[in-house]
């Protein structure tokens, strides 16, 4: 059986079965206890302080620390409030908490979370609108997702607290309101594998977070003008499930890939490397990437909307512009 | 000296170890042996010893990148050290850590090459021994031109935040890299950092003297271990050496140098020694002896071991899976 | 840069070679393309040309030596720079072994397909195949993932063609005109609806079109003949005027079936085209003047001055020389050629003659310059920069006085641009075909 919920409760259901069933999972971030964005709401008040707890404004120092606790016995989950945010961060995420098993000989494992929110739209501009997970794609020893609805944020959430490799969870701002089927029993999702959210045969689209919802719609309204349009939610960023995307293309020859980040060394781009280098001669026409142009993010609503975050019109003219 | 004069032979046999390990390394070094860059800790011994040798093997220690002593200091075999420093399979971290030496048999948890890094690493292991419930302690080592890197304001706000068994453990050789510390850092003495968090402050002003800085650092630990929170430590001293192998050091004025090259820490511990009683020249001669057989023979297995299988450069990247190339 | 000369593999037996003769000394600088060094093997004799261009810096096997193929036998470089033996040697065996082991491994398989059935190709082969109307499907695969890659389609167009080439003779005004023919329906290609006939000058014969008969033929039918008294046709003997070559070539495309063509007239050639077309226009659709005479008085016809003291090889070498920007272009095969087509009997006499009756005391008596306006057809001017032979010039003023004329110009060819830079020659005539 299943029932509706929030994205946004779909994260704090995955956080508090986990906490319960593992008693070394704690929260650690800014406000967590009041839960800016609802992500940690009411869980001060089933687990404590101690295992929700209130940090000072320090990025860094955030993930840091959760990679020591981490390193010697405890499952943190370090709350990034923005998605912009990381890269005060960088150093800690990008070099230090993917390779320090290594740099240890496997001595040492770090079995923590980094969550974040992407997502503009609000009108919040250039520092509090971002999508950063591309940038942390080459560094070595992380696992990047991205949830893209109710049923795989807690899926997906519940498997990252679980691992024992560090896990960065990106979630988005605008689908915290959206509702989705989640099953009543216990479920985890595979951190790595992409799925395949609508079946289609003439152009494969990559998307996720909001502009996986995006392009649902545009293949919707695609198929009725005869065009068959498969949509593919990578589900994780990094390490790409390439055989998923790659027997996708193979079956239909053409490829689109969308994001709300800038395409620049995208997550897009990858994607497009990836699909050129091992099914160049299944391909019909040349890869379209949809993404973000390199601007910062307007602080003006209308700029952000008309001209920074793409949109269903951007996904229909990239994919009929290979047809 | 509290513990009396076991300890302070123990104390001196490992400084002696070190500094006998350095210089056989050093050597291989200088011969182009071996390839990587060296950080010797030449006449700071006492320093590195005093605070790796007073904490357990089941606390946590985030040494820095002139670390032997501390490495030495918390128990860590030479042999193993040198193995992992020349990136052979046989070291602490299959040759994977290079100059990053780590061991989770004597809590040497790892070593940020991004100097700084470790505060709030080091605070987080703090906070999982509490949360943990047990009395284990973590000390961040580092020197004096760290304290400036970014993460050292939030993990002693964390630790005072939190009340943390976290020691901060600062040697103050007065060169950061390449030049002298005052040129760089705005004051003199790195310990009043420690009072604009109110964090409990123990000043080690002569860290040549290897009994003072084991008393100090073992303070620290007691109070981290009792409950009452976390200190920074500053420990003076001098780098007699360059910042690494290939530095002529020639922005260190030799009167200076020569003046602390009288103050070394290891022909201090062992004149006292002598002067205590607490060993014969004899007793010194072959204790010094065997350690510079137990060098030998760490050099010895270190050179012999065989390189890292290429396999191995691909693994440990993650528990559960394998590195997808 | 440093390039190796090796010994190359001229058959599948070879196995080594015997220096013959080395044709350029060291430290003297060469050509791409030049005679390098003469090589004999058990079933031939032959020439390896310079793989690049710089100086001869080292001769490593001397003349009477034998050398197993793939050998280094020297080394080309820039002069004063520094070369490694060691590693030049060490291509030696790949050279030994390379693209026959390859070649044999990948040849013959066919192209593969994807999973929806889809030839594997690359975008510029499908393009390619296309356009000249090739099956993917049926060509050989030698790309990645046994890919058809450009080359593949280009070996299957110039198999196409080279299957496609004959040699015949027609019978115009009682003399025997001998051609050569490539293209057209026995290709199997996308073939155009538009012949081309190319008309050689002074002294030359459809082998001056070798270089670019495989390129036209893979788009047009395409036909080179041989003027009376030249090449292989009849020598009637008598004036071998511009009228008799006129009315020759006219003989020819009747005889051919041939109502419509684009006529390509080299030097003197082009003088006659240019007269067809102007007494003819219904038979010529498209005309190409390259380094043509008839356009004005000037000429140098002082290129044939070595042949007028004594016919013999190196006069024959001497006078082609004349005809291009770069000497090093005569190899000895061209040598070879001209100078045995010219000692057919009563070849010399014919070239004489209509060297007389074209250009008697030195300049060139018809010329049909004023009459270019009343050209009808499009017309493409091609000209070597460093014609010694005729002007620039020339070719510049025609274009000038013809609106709508296209002008090429080869800026490091000399008479000959058709040769010396064909295939740049070869691309811009089919885009203008």
């Amino acid at each position: 059986m299943s029932r509706k919920i929030l994205y946004v409760q779909a994260i704090g259901e995955a956080f508090a079965e986990e906490m319960a069933r593992d008693e070394r999972v704690f929260v650690m971030g800014i406000d967590v206890t009041r839960a800016v964005f609802g992500l940690t709401a009411g869980l001060v008040d089933r687990f404590g302080k101690e295992r929700v707890r209130n940090t000072p404004i320090c990025e860094s120092g955030i993930v840091g620390t959760a990679l020591g606790a981490a390193l010697t016995g405890m499952r943190p989950c370090a709350e990034i409030m923005f998605s912009d945010f990381a890269y005060v961060a960088m150093d800690q995420i990008a070099t230090q908490v993917g390779s320090w098993r290594y740099m240890t000989g496997g001595q040492f494992k770090a079995p923590m979370v980094i969550y974040t929110l992407d997502g503009g739209g609000m009108g919040l501009g250039y520092n509090h609108s971002g999508c950063t997970e591309a940038a942390f794609q080459g560094s070595p020893g992380l696992t990047i997702v991205a949830a893209s609805d109710a049923y795989t944020a807690k899926g997906l959430l519940k498997a990252a607290i679980r691992s024992d490799d560090p896990v960065l969870f990106f979630g988005h701002k605008a689908l915290l309101g959206q509702p989705g089927e989640v099953p009543d029993e216990d479920y985890i999702l595979p951190l790595t594998k992409a799925r395949i959210v609508r079946e289609g045969s003439d152009v494969t689209v990559v998307a996720h977070h909001l502009m996986l919802h995006h392009a649902l719609g545009v293949a919707a309204a695609l198929e009725k003008e005869g065009v068959s349009v498969e949509v593919i939610d990578p589900v994780c960023i990094s390490p790409l499930d390439r055989e998923t995307i790659l027997a996708s293309v193979r079956k239909t020859g053409r490829l689109v890939t969308v994001e709300e980040g800038r395409r620049t060394g995208g997550v897009g781009a990858e994607i497009s490397a990836v699909v050129s280098e091992e099914a160049f001669f299944d391909l019909d026409a040349p890869i379209k990437r949809v993404g973000a142009p390199p601007i910062p993010v307007p602080g003006s609503a209308f700029l952000e909307q008309s001209c920074y975050l793409p949109g269903p019109e951007d996904i229909r003219k990239a994919i009929t512009s290979i047809l | 000296m509290k513990r009396g004069r076991e300890e302070l032979v123990r104390l001196y046999r490992l400084m002696f170890l070190t500094r006998r390990t350095e210089e056989t390394v050093n050597q291989l070094f200088q011969e182009g042996k071996i390839r990587t860059m060296g950080h010797w800790s030449t006449g700071q011994e006492a320093a590195g010893v005093g605070v790796g040798a007073a904490l357990r093997t089941d606390d946590s220690l985030f040494p820095t990148h002139r670390a032997w002593p501390e490495f030495i200091g918390k128990g860590m075999p030479p042999g193993s050290i040198v193995a992992e420093f020349m990136g052979k399979g046989t070291g602490c971290a299959k040759g994977k850590g290079g100059l990053h030496i780590s061991s989770a048999e004597h809590g040497v948890v790892g070593l940020v090459g991004s100097l700084g890094s470790d505060f709030p690493i080091a605070v987080g292991a703090a906070l999982s021994a509490k949360m943990r419930g047990t009395d284990q302690v973590s000390c961040v080592y580092f020197g004096e031109g760290t304290a400036t890197q970014a993460d050292f304001h939030p993990a002693m706000q964390m630790a005072m935040l939190w009340n943390l068994p976290v020691i901060f453990a600062c040697v103050n050789n007065q060169y950061v890299e390449l030049v002298h510390y005052r040129e760089v850092i705005s004051i003199e003495n790195l310990i009043d950092l420690a009072h604009g968090y109110h964090m409990n402050a123990i000043p080690v002003p002569d860290g040549n003297d290897v009994a003072a800085v084991f008393d100090a650092m073992s303070e620290a630990v007691a109070r981290a271990r009792r409950g009452e929170g976390p200190s920074m430590l500053e420990i003076k001293t001098y780098r007699v050496g360059t910042h690494f192998t290939g530095d002529a050091g020639a922005y260190m004025p030799p009167e200076e140098v020569s003046a602390w090259k009288a103050r070394d820490p290891i022909a201090r511990c062992r004149a006292r020694l002598l002067a205590e009683r607490a060993l014969s020249e004899g007793d010194l001669l072959a204790l010094e002896k065997e350690v510079e057989a137990e060098v030998r023979e760490a050099v010895r297995f270190a050179m012999e071991s065989p390189h890292p299988s290429v396999e191995e450069a691909f693994s440990d990247v993650y528990v559960t899976r394998e590195v997808v190339r | 840069m440093v390039t190796g000369v090796y010994v190359p593999r001229w058959g599948v037996t070879m196995e080594k070679a015997t220096i013959a003769a080395w044709l350029v000394k060291k430290d003297e600088p060469v050509v791409k393309g030049q005679d390098l060094v003469e090589l004999e093997t058990e079933k031939i004799v032959n020439v390896v040309q310079a793989p690049a261009d710089g100086v001869l810096r080292c001769i490593l096997v001397p003349k009477g030596e034998t050398a197993p193929v793939g050998a280094l036998l020297g080394v080309i470089s820039e002069a004063g720079e520094a070369f490694d033996l060691e590693a030049l040697r060490g291509a030696e065996t790949e050279i030994q072994t390379a693209g026959l082991g390859e070649r044999l491994s990948r040849a013959g398989r066919p192209a593969e397909k994807n999973q929806r059935g889809r030839v594997r190709a690359s975008p510029p082969a499908r393009k390619a195949a296309e356009e000249h109307g090739l099956d993917l499907a049926a060509l050989e695969g030698t790309g990645p993932e046994g890919s058809v890659s450009r080359d593949d389609v280009d070996r299957a167009i110039a198999t196409a063609v080279a299957r496609s080439l004959e040699e015949g003779d027609k019978t115009a005004e009682g003399v025997l005109l001998h051609y050569v023919a490539a293209g057209g329906e026995g290709t199997g290609l996308k073939t155009s609806s538009l012949p081309v006939v190319l008309v050689h000058g002074i002294a030359g014969n459809t082998l001056l079109w070798q270089a670019n008969l495989s390129a036209i033929g893979a788009r047009h039918k395409v036909f080179a003949v041989d003027l009376p008294g030249h090449g292989r046709s009849g020598k009637p003997g008598g004036r071998y005027s511009i009228d008799l070559f006129t009315r020759s070539l006219l003989g020819f495309l009747d005889a051919c079936g041939l109502e419509r063509v684009a006529l390509a007239g080299h030097s003197l050639g082009g003088h006659v085209c240019l007269k067809l077309a102007l007494e003819r226009p219904e038979r010529v659709a498209r005309l190409v003047l390259i380094d043509s005479g008839g356009l004005g008085p000037e000429i140098d016809v002082g290129f044939l001055k070595p042949m007028l003291s004594g016919f013999t090889r190196e006069a024959t070498e001497t006078m082609l020389r004349g005809l291009f920007a770069n000497p090093a272009m005569v190899n000895r095969s061209m040598v070879d050629a001209t100078f045995e087509a010219l000692s057919r009997p009563g070849a010399w006499e014919a070239v004489r003659s209509a060297v007389e009756s074209a250009v008697p005391r030195g300049i060139q008596v018809e010329s049909l310059a004023e009459r270019l306006p009343e050209l009808r057809v499009p017309v493409l001017i091609a000209w070597g920069a460093r014609d010694a032979v005729i002007p620039l010039a020339r070719g510049k003023e025609a274009h000038s006085s013809l609106p709508g004329a296209e002008l090429w110009v080869a800026e490091n060819a000399g008479h000959c641009p058709q040769i010396e830079a064909a295939s740049d020659f070869n691309d811009r005539l089919l885009k203008f075909l």
